[in-house]
């Protein structure tokens, strides 16, 4: 195992009275792929906003317990910096509606870079770990949504990895693509974890066995509150599980 | 319930099994009863019979393909539908052996046999038993039972030596008979390899059930 990248340490999320996330403890290691999956509400999601500190942007949110970077307790950060480290990708889309070369470029320019030269270089070494480069390099004053959707998705990805995050956070960022376009960011992930540390939430049970080292099991309890019920390597999870819960659910017994 | 058309193509794949290792336990006893007999006119049915094992194996082997491929099955399930498989190709090997038994039967010209049988039918009965116990524990999910019977092949194993040993001194003693000699080692022999075919059903079964991968 290597080391830990991320960890969350007896986590607790609740929207007012409603507790979502119930203590969850777990240590996310670096350069590996980490999915989480369960059913719809199980609060994966909200569990994966929480390494960003995404959910601060709902109200009346409190939280329990630590999330670590690097060892260090990501409420005393200040948040730009933390989503600077820690990137994000959501499950449709969402490319700024400007140039591919101004989407990539946008984050190095909030964080300060202003030489065009640099920022060329950014952007390029940007498109190409995003596996766009080849594809777009004669285009990169076209707006960034005239590309196809999968085309799009890398475009995001390429956006998150011009600020060099450490960590990028995946919430089902395959969901909305055709199998094609989603095999191309599978593969992406693939080259990605070498540099960087991936968590990634999917319904596709498939993608996460496909994708993942690891992957976490979460279920709510009588609550509704969002468990970790297993977290392991991707290959025990699937072929001998330890949990009768976590085989129900990834054999479509139930969920 | 969730995937209710899968759960029964699981449970027809297990039946299938069952009643096709119930037909390779009777073939084997059918054969060593059909050479210790010399029953000339019976071996052509187990022949035959053989095909309808092939058959049914290799059905089997497609519905696990097929399921595989089209159902994404994980852990238990995986773990079943492998195992159920390999399980059926060890199967139809077994059944391969008592349908050479029967081949070396029609071999030997009639009559009765050099000398009386009794190791022979003592090693299908211990083969027989050993595979009862396997597909009991298949169904059973019994790792722990699965792990008891590759023990019983040490007996195999030494019946087969004895076998061999007192048709080594007859041969000698005999030399014109070493042809029906060596027809009955052969067949001794087939016994011997059933054994370490339910050795190896053994060791599916306790991956079915543990997700461990053995070697007795």
């Amino acid at each position: 195992m290597s080391e830990t990248r991320m960890c969350t340490s007896e986590y607790s999320l609740s929207y007012g009275d409603f507790k979502a996330l119930n203590s969850i403890t777990i240590d996310i290691p670096t350069n590996r792929i980490t999915a989480i999956i369960g059913p719809s509400g199980c609060g994966k999601s909200t569990f994966l906003r929480s390494f960003n500190r995404m959910n601060e942007l709902i109200p009346c949110v409190s939280t329990e317990g630590s999330v670590m970077l690097d060892g260090e307790d990501i409420f005393e950060k200040d948040v730009v910096e933390l989503r600077k480290k820690v990137g994000m990708v959501f499950q449709r889309p969402n490319p700024f509606p400007k140039s591919i070369f101004d989407n990539v470029a946008y984050g190095p320019r909030i964080h300060g870079i202003r030489e065009r030269t640099r920022l060329a270089a950014i952007v390029e070494s940007s498109l190409k770990a995003a596996a766009l480069w080849g594809e777009v390099r004669d285009n990169l004053g076209k707006s960034g949504l005239a590309l196809s959707g999968g085309q799009q998705q890398r475009l995001c990805i390429a956006r998150a990895l011009a600020v060099e995050p450490e960590v990028i956070l995946m919430d089902e960022p395959a969901s909305a693509l055709d199998p094609v376009a989603t095999l191309k960011i599978e593969e992406l992930m693939e080259q990605l974890k070498k540099d960087y540390t991936i968590v990634i939430v999917t319904h596709n049970m498939q993608q996460a066995a496909r994708v993942s080292d690891l992957t976490a099991f979460m279920l709510t309890d009588e609550n509704r509150a969002g468990n970790l019920i297993e977290f392991g390597p991707t290959r025990d999870i699937f072929t001998t599980p330890g949990d009768k819960r976590t085989e129900d659910y990834i054999s479509g017994r139930f969920g | 319930m969730p995937r209710a058309s899968y759960e029964s193509d699981l449970q027809a794949v297990r039946a299938e099994l069952l009643e096709v290792a119930a037909m390779t336990e009777r073939a084997v006893s059918e054969s060593v009863r059909i050479l210790k007999e010399r029953l000339m006119d019976e071996g052509s049915a187990l022949i035959e019979n053989d095909e309808v094992i092939n058959a049914r194996c290799h059905a089997i082997e497609e519905i696990c393909i097929n399921l595989t491929a089209t159902q994404q099955p994980v852990a238990g399930d995986l773990r079943f539908l492998f195992s159920t498989m390999l399980i059926a190709m060890e199967l139809e090997r077994i059944a391969d052996y008592a349908k050479g038994i029967a081949r070396i039967n029609a071999t030997i010209a009639p009559g009765p046999h050099i000398k009386p049988l009794i190791d022979i039918p003592r090693m299908a009965v211990v083969a027989t038993s050993m595979l009862r116990s396997a597909i009991e524990a298949f169904l059973k999910v019994d790792p722990d039972e699965a792990a008891r019977i590759p023990a019983r092949d040490v007996e195999l194993d030494l019946l087969y030596s004895q076998v061999y040993r007192e048709l080594l001194t007859h041969v000698m003693q005999n030399p014109s008979k070493i042809d029906d000699a060596m027809k009955l080692a052969f067949s001794a022999h087939n016994l011997e390899r059933v054994g370490d075919r339910v050795v190896n059903i053994c060791e599916r079964i306790i991956y079915h059930c543990t997700g461990e991968v053995v070697d007795f």
